[in-house]
C-alpha cells in the first residue's frame, strides 16, 4: 500500500508540474496556449487551495511525491435527484511514468470519492483521457450528456 | 420576433418553473424529485441572479409581456485550461419554451444570445448537458460531445 497525503497550500508548484505533464503525456502540444493556461493555473490553484474548494492527494515514495489528484468543489444548480448545491470535478489525474500500473491512480480515486461520500456529494464528474477512461468506468463513471462549444474570441 | 430581456432577481420562481417543466418534459425524474428540487433551485438561482454569477434570458411578447421562452447562463470559476485560459467557463441550463410557443426557433435565438453574452465577457469555453430534443440544436450550432464522464449517487 502506497503512502498518501493530502495537499496543502505550499504544494501548488507540485499540481502545477502534474497538470502540465497531465496534458503533455496526453499529446496536447506544448504551445503558446497551453503554456498561457498553465501561467494562469498557478494562481488560480494558490486560491483555490487558500479557500479550499480545491482537496488535493498526493502518494509518495521515500518523501518523493509520485503522483496526484484533486477534487474540486463546483457550486452547482440543484438539480432533479440531486438538490444539493454542491459538485465534485475530479482533475488533475497524474502518476510519475516510473510508477504506473502499480494502482497508484486507483487509489487517489478511492480518497478522492470518500472525501465526496463524506460531504454527501451526489454528482462527481471528471473529463476522462483514453488513459484513465477504464478506471472511471471501474468505479461506475458513465459519458454524460455534456456539449461543449468554444468560443472564437479573435473575432 | 418576440424580444429577450435580463432576468432580475423578481425572476427567480419564474425561472424555478422554467427548470421544473424542462426536466418534466424529459421525463427526467419523479414529481417528488423535482419538487424536492425546486425548494433547493429557488434560493439558488435567486442568490446567483443577485450576485451576477447567474444571467437569465427571457424572450417576452411585446404586447402581452408574457413570457415565451428563457434560458440561463452559469458562469465558474473554472480551472484554465489549454481551450480557455482564462479560470472561468459558461455552463448554459434551464432552456425552456412554453409549448404554445415552440416551433418558432425561440431556443435557437436564445442559444445565439447566450454563447454571444458569453463572448462579450472573454468567455471561450461554453458548456451544457443536452437533452434527446435539444441535442439537435446545439449539434447544428457546433456544440460538440465532451470527454465528460459522470457518477451519480441517488438520493
Amino acid at each position: 500500500m502506497p503512502t498518501t497525503r493530502r495537499a496543502t497550500v505550499d504544494d501548488a508548484d507540485i499540481i502545477v508540474h502534474h497538470r502540465n505533464r497531465m496534458f503533455l503525456d496526453m499529446g496536447l502540444p506544448d504551445d503558446d496556449h497551453h503554456r498561457a493556461a498553465m501561467a494562469n493555473f498557478r494562481p488560480w490553484i494558490v486560491r483555490k487551495l487558500q479557500n479550499c474548494e480545491y482537496l488535493g492527494w498526493f502518494a509518495t515514495h521515500d518523501d518523493r511525491v509520485i503522483a496526484g489528484a484533486g477534487l474540486l468543489l463546483i457550486d452547482f444548480a440543484p438539480f432533479a435527484g440531486d438538490p444539493g448545491t454542491v459538485r465534485g470535478h475530479l482533475l488533475n489525474f497524474y502518476v510519475e511514468p516510473e510508477f504506473r500500473s502499480q494502482g497508484l491512480g486507483r487509489t487517489l480515486l478511492e480518497l478522492a470519492m470518500a472525501e465526496t461520500r463524506a460531504r454527501r456529494i451526489r454528482t462527481v464528474t471528471l473529463n476522462a483521457s483514453q488513459f484513465g477512461r477504464p478506471l472511471y468506468e471501474s468505479f461506475g463513471f458513465e459519458q454524460s450528456t455534456e456539449m461543449m462549444f468554444h468560443n472564437s474570441l479573435d473575432a | 420576433m418576440p424580444t429577450i430581456r435580463r432576468a432580475t432577481v423578481d425572476d427567480a420562481l419564474l425561472i424555478t418553473s422554467h427548470r421544473h417543466l424542462m426536466f418534466a418534459d424529459n421525463e427526467f425524474a419523479t414529481e417528488a424529485h423535482l419538487s424536492q428540487m425546486d425548494a433547493a433551485f429557488e434560493p439558488w438561482v435567486r442568490a446567483h441572479l443577485a450576485d451576477g454569477s447567474y444571467i437569465g434570458l427571457l424572450m417576452e411578447d411585446e404586447q402581452t409581456r408574457q413570457i415565451l421562452a428563457g434560458a440561463g447562463i452559469l458562469f465558474h470559476d473554472f480551472a484554465p485550461h489549454w481551450m480557455d485560459f482564462k479560470p472561468a467557463r459558461a455552463y448554459l441550463l434551464n432552456f425552456y419554451t412554453a409549448p404554445a410557443s415552440r416551433g418558432r426557433g425561440y431556443a435557437n435565438h436564445l442559444l445565439r444570445a447566450a454563447v454571444e453574452e458569453c463572448r462579450a465577457r472573454g468567455v471561450a469555453l461554453v458548456t451544457l448537458h443536452a437533452s434527446k430534443f435539444g441535442r439537435p440544436i446545439y449539434e447544428k450550432f457546433g456544440f460538440k460531445q465532451s470527454t465528460e464522464m459522470m457518477l451519480r449517487f441517488d438520493v
